[in-house]
């Protein structure tokens, strides 16, 4: 690989100890995906935030690095962390533990306001931009619907990539590699979160690499286009290691390529409802946010035409999970979720910074959840001890 | 005493050295969600593996899937001597292969698809890793 005046200083430990090491597993990661190069990287968003996910070794590895002095040298953000980081549990060590994860990021650099799923609601990155992050769920969205150039890193090579600056030059760095694999045409409209899941958990089974999606989407407003989009590709990068899909009409041009020859498929929705059966059950409580709502979004799933159907379904309990730089004290928020317990009789429970699916909610007496989420959908049983139920939403 | 050998030559190898143990072929793994952090073993319910261990295993998965996280179990697995020996896999993945560099775990990151149909699951089986060739040998 052609290393820079710069980056050879790395290498050879004229920036540390901690560079070197960063630079050094960039660079061997980078020569086994073929990469000649490294590429300068606008933002780093990293993943592997939970204790619960990292446990132990991870703690030590980050803390460590902390320790010995290690600094982010471009604008980077962080997932969320579990419910630990908002003293959920009965159990001090535990929520010590998650607390020092997110401390030992701070202290790197990472903004303090992200531990977000969502990374481009903080910082939009233009179309072209060359980032490493790693949240399979951002990676698939930067790629697909904002135009962006990111791999799907690990959760550590996301986080080296944030302590030089750069990342290696390979995979959808490259337009080549930004080549549809099949066509898939969708042929129903797409109008809910949960069938825009299913269908997401479908593609990602049965795509070979980039999917090419020609799809409708039955939408009212702008708000709920970018829900449907974001649950369907969350959901593809579930089952799949997808960290692209070029979606018909949305994703920017000039930043994918697609052969006349390649396999269509076409998709009935039948096909998604045949394995579901499992998923048929019940809770009084709904998990929503995964990813992330923003507030716009949450205030819409927050309406009175959902609020009655979480009615009918029997839910008292609403948890919803959004970004730390949310602020939930707000008026608006107040009024919506005091109205919506006097009325209706249901708790709205809003964890900022928080993901569900990396907690455990056994621990916390929930042994089922309602969902909407395909990606929640998929992690909910095996991660958090909680069985997904899906609801149509 | 070994029944049969493949030599690969031109492949992308990760590490160098040999390794020795059962085979685990899957279609598909997430080392997050589909495998056990404090166990090692396999907790996936849609993996006919379930209930196996990968610890000293030769892992054989035709494509890696799901979280960047992976790379964390990966390495909670190697920290407590209950990660695989050697990873061969057809789609290379850069969250299992940053998790093998950190782990000093060999393999080959883009494995023939013909080759992979040849390996048989639950087979004692050696790999020896060394600058882009690779050997394959099943008792």
């Amino acid at each position: 690989m052609y290393l820079n005046r710069i980056e050879e200083k790395m290498l050879s430990g004229e920036f540390g100890e901690v560079t070197k090491k960063a630079i050094e597993i960039i660079v061997k990661v980078g020569e086994v995906f073929g990469a000649e190069r490294l590429i300068d990287i606008a933002h780093a968003h990293i993943s592997g935030v939970s204790y619960f996910n990292i446990g132990d070794e991870g703690l030590e590895l980050l803390v460590d690095l902390s320790q010995k002095g290690a600094k982010t040298r471009v604008y980077t953000t962080a997932n969320p962390y579990s419910f630990a980081g908002l003293s959920l549990y009965n159990n001090e060590e535990l929520n010590r533990k998650q607390i020092q994860i997110t401390e030992a990021l701070i202290k790197m650099g990472v903004d303090p306001n992200s531990f977000t799923c969502i990374p481009y609601t903080l910082r939009k990155p233009a179309i072209g931009e060359h980032l490493a992050w790693a949240e399979s769920s951002a990676v698939i969205y930067a790629n697909s619907v904002l135009g962006a150039f990111t791999n799907r890193e690990s959760g550590i090579t996301a986080l080296m990539a944030a302590l030089i600056g750069k990342t290696y030059d390979s995979g959808m760095h490259r337009i080549e590699n930004r080549t549809a694999s099949e066509e898939i045409n969708i042929e129903f409209n797409i109008n809910s979160i949960l069938l825009a899941s299913l269908l997401g958990l479908h593609i990602g089974r049965l795509t070979r690499g980039v999917p090419y999606i020609k799809a409708k989407y039955s939408i009212e407003k702008e708000a709920m286009l970018n829900l449907l989009l974001k649950n369907m590709l969350a959901s593809i990068a579930s089952t799949s290691s997808a960290s692209m899909a070029i979606l018909d009409g949305i994703t920017p041009p000039n930043t994918y390529v697609i052969d006349s020859s390649i396999e269509r498929i076409h998709i009935d929705e039948k096909e998604l409802y045949q394995s579901i059966d499992n998923m048929l059950c019940k809770s009084d409580v709904l998990l929503l946010g995964c990813p992330h709502l923003t507030q716009e979004e949450m205030l819409m799933l927050l309406r009175d035409e959902y609020i009655n159907i979480f009615k009918k379904h029997g839910i008292s309990k609403i948890i919803v999970t959004v970004g730390a730089n949310l602020n939930i004290r707000s008026a608006e928020i107040s009024n919506i979720i005091n109205k919506i317990r006097e009325r209706h009789k249901i708790n709205v429970e809003i964890m900022p910074g928080s993901c569900a699916i990396v907690s455990n909610l056994r621990l916390l007496n929930m042994t089922s959840v309602y969902t909407p989420h395909g990606k929640a959908i998929h992690y909910l049983y095996n991660l958090s001890g909680a069985k997904p139920c899906i609801i149509g939403v | 005493m070994h029944n049969r050998c493949i030599e690969l030559s031109n492949v992308i190898t990760i590490g160098k050295g040999n390794a020795f143990g059962k085979t685990i072929k899957l279609d598909t793994l997430s080392f997050l969600g589909d495998v056990d952090r404090e166990s090692g073993k396999i907790i996936a319910q849609d993996l006919k593996a379930k209930g196996k261990s990968l610890a000293s295993t030769i892992l054989v998965v035709k494509r890696f899937r799901g979280s960047t996280v992976g790379v964390y179990v990966l390495y909670s697995l190697c920290k407590k001597g209950l990660a695989p020996k050697a990873i061969l896999m057809v789609d290379p993945d850069p969250v299992v292969v940053t998790g093998m560099i950190l782990c000093n775990i060999i393999g080959v990151a883009k494995l023939p698809e013909d080759v992979y149909n040849t390996i048989a699951d639950d087979v004692d089986t050696e790999v020896g890793c060394y600058n882009g060739t690779a050997k394959l040998c099943f008792q």
